[in-house]
C-alpha cells in the first residue's frame, strides 16, 4: 500500500467547518503567498511551477507552466489580465473540487493570489456550478477576510500590485466547464465555445489575456511554492508529479475522495483504498477519469492511474473520477446513460454534436429497449468516429471515449441486445440505390 | 497573392481569405451553411469540411472546416476526397434527422440553400428511424412567418438580427437539439430589418408572410432588376411578379449601395401595387357618378382638347413628382417648357435639396456610399431620424459602430434606434439643433477644444456629417454645411457629407429642373390670378405638398382642367377633371437619382393592366396629340433618356445604365432565348411588347453592362448563387453596374480640396411666391400664449411614405396618429397620455384639425409638438410651424 501523504486535503476534516483566516494562518496558511510575493519575482514563481511538472487536473492534463508561458508579460502587454478558477465540475463521477472549495476556501484563495502574482493578473474569478452555492458563500466570506487582511485588493502585501477576486455562480451547464464557453458565460453571453485561435492566454475574457485553471490544479500551488518543485515531483509514484484526488464511485465498498500519490494502480485504488468491490462482486470495468474517458477492462487493473501511463494505454486520466462497474452492470445501459448526458449537455452550436449525439442515444435506447438491429453496433461506431473529432469543441470527443471503448472491449454485450429486426441498410458507407425506408 | 492547392490544382487567392472563400472565389462547389460573406465564419454547421494536409508530404491529412482554415501560401486541401465528402454527406444526414420533408408545401422550396446543399453533398438516404423533433412556432407580426421545425441551427438569423444589425428581440433559446430561434414571447419583430431574415435563413424557417398570401415558386416569377421607391437611398431590389401582380421584393446585391440588405419598408412596401385603390381606368372624378359611362377614349379626347387650347394661350403648367422617374418628369417638362414646370416638391424641402445638390455638384464635399459610411470613425447626425427617414443609413451607422467602433453623435428631435448605440444624444427643436450645429462648427474652427463633439470630430480619421430633410429647416442644413466647411478648412481634405432625402427621385427631379421652373406656391398663385387654367399633374398628390388645403382645393377647382396621371387614387386625383392611370415602378422602366447622387435604372417587371402606361409615354402621347409630335419623338424609354442626356449634362451616361435597346446575345434577341442570361430577358421587350413570350422567367447575370437579375446557376438555386457571379465573394458582381455617381467622388484627399462653400450662391426659384419666404422656426412664440407650440413632424418608417402605407402589412405596423408632447406641455393643455383627442391647430396663415392619440415624452423640448409626417391626417405639414393647440373634444 502506497504511503498516504495528504497535501491538498490535509486541513479538511469531515464534519468540521472549514478553517477561517486565523485558523488557516495558524497551520501555515498564506505563508506561501508571502514567500511568493515578498521573495520571488513573478518569473521565478512561473519557473518553479514549470519545473514542478504540474499538469492540469481539469481533464486535459496540459502542463500548467507551459500554459502560463503563453501569457504576454511586460509593461506593454495588454491589461487587465485575468485568472479564472474553473469550479464548474460537472464531469460525471467527479466531486473533488467540491471538497477543496467547501473544505478549505482559504487554500483556494491563496492559490489564486499566487497564480495571479505569477501571471501579474489584475482580476480573478472563481467560477462555480450553481449547486456549489454553499461553497460560494464560504468563498465570499473568505474573500472578505482576505481583503480585510490586505491579502487581496489594492497593494497586496505591500507589493504595489493589486488583485481583485470574485466568486461567480454560473447558471449551470456542462459546457461551461469548457474554458472558452466559461468565458462567454462570465461575459453574460450564451455559453457556446469559442474558436481557437486566438487562445485565451492571448485573448480570453473580454478579449484580454486569461488563464483558466481547474481548482485542484490551483490548490497545488501554495504547496509547490512552500516545498519546491523537486518535492512536488517526488510526490508522484510515476514520472507524473504531485498527489491526486481520486473520486471513486460505483460498485466499491467505500466510494469517496482519496488523495493519493499520483500513479497508484487501479487495483490498489479499488482493493487497498476503497475496500474492494462491493459485496465481493467481480470487477468488470472502470472509467478512470469521468465520463469522457475510456473503459478499462480487468486486464488493465495494474495500470497506474496517471497522465503518462494512461495516455500510453490510449486512455486519459481526465479528472480522475473513477467509476467502477461490476459484473452485473450492463455496459450498454451505462453507455446509454452517459450518451444521454452528453446529448443533453450539447450546447447546440455545431451540427455533429447537436444532431449526432441524440441519434447515438436513440440507437442505444433502441438496443436497450429491444428495437436494436443487426449492424447497429457498426453504425454507432461509424457515426461516433465522424462526430467526435469533427465537432467544434471537445464535448463530443469526450463522448467518444466510453462508447468506442465499450464497442471495442464489450462487443458481445451490444450484440446480445440485437433482436431479429432486419437491417434495411445494405451498407452504411454508401447509400443504397433505392430508398426503401425513410423513417417517420 | 498566396497560391493554395485545392485537389492538387494551384489557385491564386487574395490575401487574408479562408479556404471556403477561396474555393467559392474560384467557383468550386464547396457546400456551406453558416458562413455568410457579410457575417463571416463561425464554424458552427461543419458543412464546409475539407481534407487539410500539413504539407506536401502529408498523405493522410485531417478534416478541417474550410471557413476556419486560412488560405495562406502553400495551404493544401482537398474537397474531392472520400472522407471529406462522406463527412459533408453526414452533416446533411444529421440535419435531416429533424428537418421535415415538407419541401412541396414550403415557401423556400426551389430556392432553398438546404435543398441545394443536400443535392450537392449527395445525401439521399436517412438512417435515423426515430421521431422528428417538433417546435411550437411563434407569431412574429405581419411580415415574417415562423416555421421552426425546419430549422437547421446555422445561427445566421440571430447573427444578422442581433450582431449585424443591432436588433434585440430575436434570440437563441434552449440547448442541445432543441435550440430555438425566436422571441421571448410572441409579437411583431421590432427591427426594421427583420425581412432580411427571409434571405439569410438557408431554409424555410423565416419566410415572407406577404409572399405567402399570393405565393409563386421562384421559377414561376417574372423577375426584373428594380429600384426601391420608398425612400431616397435607391436600394436595389429584385421584384418578382406573376399573373399581373407583384408577389414579392427581394434584395438585389449592389456592392456600393445596399449590399445584401433591404429595410422592411423597401421589402414589404410593394403591396400598394396590388392594392384595391389603384387608379386603373381613365376617369372624370369631378363628374359625380357617371365615371363608368364615360369611355376611356372620350376622357382622353376631352383632356387633349383642353390641353391643346390652353397650350396655345400659354396658360398650361405641369407639376412633376419626386416619386416619378426622370423620364416622366422630363416628358412633362417638355410638354409645358422649363418655365412652366414645377418639380412638385414643396418649397421648404426644395430649398434644402437644391442647396445640397448645388453644393455637391460643385464638389464642396464628398457624398459617401453606404459602404463607405461603414468605414467612418466619427459620425455626427444633425437633425435626422435615419431609422425612419432612410433605414439602411441607420444600418450603415450600426455597422460603423459595431464593426469599427465608430462614435456616433446625435443632435435631433428624438434619438430613435440610432440612439441605442450612439455615443451621445442631444435633444432639441429644429432651431436649437441648428444652434448646436453652429457651435460645433465654431468649436472646430477654434481647434475643437471646448465643444466635446467638435473635439471628437477634430480628432477623427474619417469624420462624416449627416443631416436630413425631415425638419425642412434650412438653418439645420446651413449649420451642417458650416461644420463640413470647418472640417475642410481644418484638415485640408475633402470632407464627407450626406443628406437623406424623402423620395426616390428627389435629387433627380431637382437636378432636372435646374431651378428654372415654378415653385408649387407660385403655381397656386398663378391659378388664383387666372394665369394657369389647365394643370397636368403626374404621380403627385399636391395635398401632401401644401399646408393650406382649403386654398389648394379652391385653386384646383378653379382650373378649367386638372389632368392627373397617377397610379393611386389621391386627394388630387379626386379633384381632377381627367385622371389617367400611370404605371408603378415595377410596371415600368425608368431612371432615378438617389440621395447619394447615383443614377440607377429600374426595369419593368410586369405588364400593367390595360390602359395603364408609364407617365412619360402618356405625356408623350399628349404632346403628339396637341400637334407637337416632333418635340417628343420617343419610341422607347431609351429615347427619352437620351433626350435628357442631351439637354442635361448632369445626367451624362444615363443611357449606359442598361443594355442598349438592340442588345443581343449570340445573335438572338435576348427576350426570346431560354438561356437565362441578362437583365434584359426578364423585362418586357420594348420592341415587341405583345409577343406572348416577351416576358420570361428569372434571368441570370449579363455580360458587362447588363443589369443583374435573380442569380441562379445549376446547383445553386437560392440567393447564395450570388457568389457565382462575382470575381471574388463579397466583392462586386462580374460586369457590375452599380449605377452612375453624378457628384464628384473620392474623399481620400486625392481630389484637391475644393473652394469653400459660398452661401450666397444658393439659387432661388425663378418664379417665387410670397409663401416661399422661409418661415422662421426661431421666431419667439407669441408672448404669454402657453398653448402655442412649434409643430414638427417625425418620419415613421411605416406610415409616412405615401405608397408603402397603402399595403395592409405595413399599414398594420404604422403607429396610430399621435401628438407627442413634453409632459409639462400636456398638463398645461389638459391632455392625458394614451387618450385620443380631436385637436384644432391654428397657425398664422392657416388652420387645421387633427384626431390624434396624445403621447408624452420627457425627452422632447417643452416648446414642441410632434406629429407623424405624411399621414392622411398630417400630410398638410410642410415645415415647423408655430401653432396654437386647442383640444376640442375628448373621445371616450
Amino acid at each position: 500500500m502506497a504511503e498516504i501523504t495528504p497535501v491538498l486535503t490535509r486541513h479538511i476534516v469531515e464534519g468540521n467547518p472549514p478553517l477561517d483566516l486565523a485558523g488557516y494562518r495558524a497551520v501555515g496558511g498564506y505563508e506561501s503567498l508571502r514567500v511568493a510575493v515578498e521573495t520571488m519575482s513573478p518569473d521565478e514563481v512561473r519557473e518553479v511551477v514549470k519545473e514542478s511538472n504540474l499538469r492540469g487536473r481539469g481533464g486535459a492534463g496540459f502542463p500548467t507552466g507551459v500554459k502560463w508561458g503563453f501569457v504576454p508579460q511586460g509593461p506593454d502587454s495588454p491589461r487587465p489580465k485575468y485568472i479564472i478558477a474553473n469550479g464548474d465540475e460537472m464531469e460525471p463521477g467527479t466531486f473533488k473540487d467540491r471538497l477543496l472549495i467547501h473544505g478549505n476556501p482559504h487554500q483556494l484563495i491563496e492559490a489564486m493570489i499566487i497564480a495571479a502574482w505569477a501571471l501579474q493578473a489584475d482580476v480573478g474569478y472563481i467560477f462555480l456550478r450553481p449547486e456549489y452555492e454553499a461553497g460560494a458563500h464560504l468563498l465570499e466570506s473568505a474573500i472578505e477576510e482576505a481583503h480585510a487582511a490586505g491579502l487581496l485588493g489594492d497593494n497586496v502585501l505591500e507589493s504595489r500590485w493589486s488583485f481583485e477576486l470574485h466568486a461567480h455562480i454560473s447558471a449551470g451547464r456542462y459546457i461551461c466547464g469548457e474554458e472558452t464557453a466559461l468565458m462567454n458565460a462570465l461575459e453574460g453571453r450564451r455559453p457556446n465555445p469559442r474558436s481557437r485561435p486566438p487562445y485565451p492566454a492571448i485573448a480570453g475574457l473580454w478579449g484580454k489575456p486569461t488563464i483558466v485553471q481547474n481548482i485542484e490544479t490551483l490548490v497545488c500551488l501554495p504547496h509547490i511554492v512552500a516545498n519546491g518543485a523537486g518535492w512536488f515531483r517526488h510526490l508522484g509514484l510515476t514520472e507524473d508529479s504531485g498527489t491526486k484526488l481520486y473520486c471513486v464511485s460505483g460498485m466499491v465498498e467505500h466510494p469517496g475522495n482519496y488523495e493519493l500519490p499520483i500513479g497508484v494502480t487501479l487495483r490498489e485504488l479499488i482493493y487497498e483504498h476503497c475496500g474492494g468491490m462491493r459485496d465481493g462482486r467481480d470487477f468488470k470495468a472502470a472509467l478512470p477519469g469521468g465520463a469522457s474517458t475510456m473503459f478499462m477492462s480487468p486486464d488493465e487493473l495494474d495500470t497506474p492511474l496517471d497522465f503518462t501511463n494512461l495516455e500510453k494505454a490510449g486512455n486519459r486520466l481526465g479528472t480522475a473520477g473513477v467509476i467502477v462497474v461490476d459484473q452485473d452492470t450492463s455496459i450498454v445501459g451505462m453507455v446509454l446513460n452517459l450518451m444521454h448526458f452528453f446529448a443533453q449537455e450539447s450546447c447546440g452550436w455545431c451540427t455533429p454534436c447537436r444532431e449526432g449525439l441524440p441519434w447515438i442515444e436513440d440507437l442505444l435506447r433502441d438496443l436497450v429497449e429491444g428495437r436494436g438491429r443487426k449492424g447497429d453496433s457498426r453504425l454507432l461506431g461509424h457515426e461516433m468516429r465522424m462526430i467526435g473529432p469533427n465537432s467544434f469543441c471537445a464535448l463530443a470527443l469526450g463522448a467518444e471515449g466510453p462508447l468506442l471503448s465499450a464497442l471495442e472491449k464489450f462487443p458481445e454485450e451490444f450484440e446480445a441486445y440485437v433482436t431479429n429486426v432486419p437491417d434495411p441498410t445494405a451498407s452504411i458507407e454508401a447509400a443504397p440505390a433505392t430508398v426503401t425506408e425513410v423513417g417517420s | 497573392m498566396p497560391t493554395i492547392l485545392i485537389d492538387g490544382n494551384p489557385y491564386e487567392v487574395a490575401e487574408g481569405r479562408n479556404v471556403l472563400q477561396a474555393a467559392l472565389d474560384h467557383k468550386l462547389d464547396l457546400p456551406y451553411f453558416c458562413w455568410h460573406p457579410a457575417m463571416g465564419s463561425v464554424g458552427a454547421c461543419r458543412l464546409c469540411a475539407v481534407k487539410h494536409y500539413r504539407d506536401e508530404n502529408d498523405e493522410h491529412g485531417r478534416l478541417a472546416m474550410g471557413c476556419m482554415t486560412p488560405a495562406t501560401e502553400g495551404t493544401r486541401v482537398a474537397i474531392d476526397e472520400p472522407e471529406a465528402a462522406q463527412f459533408r454527406r453526414s452533416v446533411i444526414e444529421w440535419l435531416m434527422i429533424n428537418h421535415p420533408h415538407d419541401c412541396p408545401v414550403c415557401d423556400e422550396g426551389g430556392e432553398c440553400h438546404l435543398q441545394d446543399m443536400t443535392v450537392m453533398t449527395g445525401h439521399a438516404h436517412r438512417r435515423y428511424r426515430g421521431r422528428k423533433r417538433t417546435y411550437r412556432n411563434q407569431y412574429l407580426g405581419p411580415l415574417i412567418h415562423h416555421e421552426m421545425n425546419r430549422c437547421i441551427q446555422c445561427y445566421r438569423c440571430v447573427r444578422f438580427y442581433v450582431d449585424h444589425s443591432g436588433g434585440h428581440d430575436l434570440g437563441v433559446f434552449a440547448s442541445r437539439d432543441r435550440v430555438y430561434f425566436g422571441r421571448v414571447e410572441e409579437g411583431a419583430l421590432e427591427s426594421p430589418f427583420s425581412g432580411n431574415l427571409v434571405e439569410v435563413c438557408p431554409t424555410g424557417v423565416f419566410t415572407d408572410k406577404t409572399y405567402r398570401r399570393h405565393y409563386a415558386r421562384k421559377w414561376d416569377l417574372q423577375s426584373a432588376p428594380s429600384i426601391c421607391g420608398h425612400c431616397g437611398l435607391g436600394c436595389n431590389t429584385l421584384v418578382g411578379a406573376r399573373y399581373g401582380s407583384v408577389r414579392r421584393v427581394a434584395n438585389r446585391y449592389n456592392s456600393e449601395v445596399n449590399g445584401y440588405w433591404l429595410c422592411d419598408r423597401g421589402r414589404f412596401g410593394y403591396e400598394h401595387v396590388n392594392a384595391d385603390d389603384r387608379l386603373l381606368k381613365p376617369q372624370t372624378p369631378r363628374r359625380d357618378g357617371d365615371e363608368l359611362s364615360v369611355s376611356a377614349g372620350r376622357v382622353w379626347d376631352e383632356a387633349i382638347a383642353a390641353i391643346r387650347v390652353t397650350a396655345a394661350t400659354g396658360k398650361l403648367a405641369a407639376v412633376g413628382s419626386p416619386r416619378a422617374s426622370l423620364e416622366s418628369n422630363f416628358a412633362l417638362l417638355t410638354l409645358v417648357g422649363a418655365e412652366r414646370f414645377c418639380t412638385g416638391i414643396a418649397e421648404p424641402e426644395r430649398r434644402l435639396v437644391g442647396r445640397f445638390a448645388h453644393a455637391a455638384r460643385a464638389g464642396a464635399f464628398h457624398v459617401p456610399t453606404l459602404q463607405e459610411i461603414e468605414g467612418c470613425d466619427v459620425i455626427l447626425v444633425l437633425g435626422a431620424d435615419l431609422t425612419h427617414e432612410a433605414p439602411l443609413l441607420d444600418l450603415a451607422l450600426f455597422r460603423a459602430h459595431a464593426a469599427a467602433g465608430a462614435a456616433i453623435h446625435l443632435v435631433g428631435l428624438r434619438a430613435g434606434r440610432v440612439g441605442e448605440f450612439a455615443a451621445s444624444f442631444e435633444s432639441g427643436d429644429p432651431g436649437s439643433i441648428a444652434t448646436r450645429g453652429r457651435a460645433v462648427a465654431a468649436g472646430l474652427r477654434a481647434d475643437g477644444g471646448e465643444d466635446p463633439v467638435a473635439a471628437v470630430l477634430a480628432a477623427a480619421h474619417c469624420p462624416l456629417v449627416i443631416t436630413g430633410t425631415q425638419h425642412r429647416d434650412a438653418e439645420v442644413l446651413e449649420a451642417s454645411l458650416a461644420i463640413v466647411e470647418a472640417l475642410r478648412a481644418r484638415n485640408g481634405t475633402h470632407p464627407w457629407f450626406a443628406m437623406s432625402v424623402s423620395e426616390a427621385n428627389t435629387l433627380g427631379v431637382e437636378l432636372l429642373d435646374d431651378r428654372r421652373g415654378m415653385s408649387l406656391a407660385s403655381v397656386i398663385d398663378a391659378i388664383e390670378v387666372g394665369d394657369i387654367s389647365v394643370l397636368v399633374v403626374a404621380e403627385n398628390d399636391l395635398f401632401e405638398r401644401c399646408e393650406d388645403h382649403r386654398r389648394l382645393a379652391d385653386a384646383l377647382q378653379r382650373l378649367d382642367a386638372l389632368v392627373v396621371l397617377d397610379h393611386m387614387v389621391t386627394a388630387t386625383s379626386s379633384l381632377a377633371t381627367h385622371a389617367f392611370p400611370a404605371a408603378t415602378i415595377p410596371e415600368s422602366s425608368g431612371t432615378l437619382v438617389n440621395s447619394e447622387g447615383r443614377i440607377q435604372r429600374f426595369c419593368q417587371v410586369l405588364r400593367p393592366a390595360e390602359d395603364v402606361v408609364p407617365s412619360w409615354s402618356a405625356t408623350r402621347d399628349i404632346i403628339a396629340a396637341i400637334g407637337r409630335a416632333e418635340d417628343a419623338d420617343w419610341q422607347h424609354l431609351e429615347d427619352v433618356t437620351a433626350a435628357i442626356e442631351a439637354s442635361h449634362p448632369a445626367f451624362d451616361g444615363a443611357t449606359k445604365l442598361a443594355p442598349a435597346l438592340g442588345f443581343q446575345l449570340e445573335h438572338q434577341p435576348i427576350s426570346r432565348v431560354g438561356h437565362r442570361y441578362s437583365g434584359r430577358n426578364a423585362t418586357i421587350r420594348p420592341d415587341a411588347p405583345d409577343e406572348p413570350d416577351a416576358l420570361t422567367e428569372v434571368g441570370g447575370l449579363g455580360p458587362d453592362g447588363a443589369l443583374p437579375v435573380a442569380p441562379r446557376t445549376p446547383g445553386w438555386n437560392s440567393n447564395e448563387a450570388i457568389n457565382r457571379f462575382r470575381i471574388e465573394v463579397d466583392g462586386p458582381l462580374r460586369g457590375d453596374n452599380p449605377g452612375l455617381r453624378i457628384f464628384a467622388t473620392n474623399g481620400n484627399g486625392a481630389h484637391p480640396a475644393p473652394s469653400p462653400l459660398d452661401p450666397g450662391r444658393s439659387p432661388a426659384a425663378a418664379t417665387p411666391s410670397a409663401l416661399d419666404t422661409p418661415r422662421s422656426t426661431a421666431a419667439a412664440t407669441p408672448s404669454g400664449d402657453d398653448d402655442t407650440v412649434l409643430v414638427c413632424a417625425a418620419a415613421e418608417i411605416f406610415g409616412s411614405e405615401s405608397m408603402s402605407r397603402r399595403g395592409p402589412a405595413l399599414a398594420e405596423l404604422a403607429p396610430d396618429t399621435y401628438l407627442r408632447l413634453h409632459p409639462k406641455r400636456a398638463e398645461r393643455l389638459g391632455v392625458v397620455e394614451g387618450r385620443a383627442y380631436r385637436l384644432r391647430l391654428i397657425g398664422e396663415t392657416f388652420e387645421t384639425s387633427l384626431e390624434a392619440v396624445v403621447k408624452v415624452d420627457d425627452e422632447l423640448p417643452d416648446n414642441v409638438a410632434v406629429i407623424p409626417a405624411g399621414y392622411a391626417e398630417t400630410r398638410w405639414w410642410q415645415q415647423p410651424t408655430w401653432m396654437r393647440l386647442e383640444s376640442v373634444e375628448v373621445e371616450p
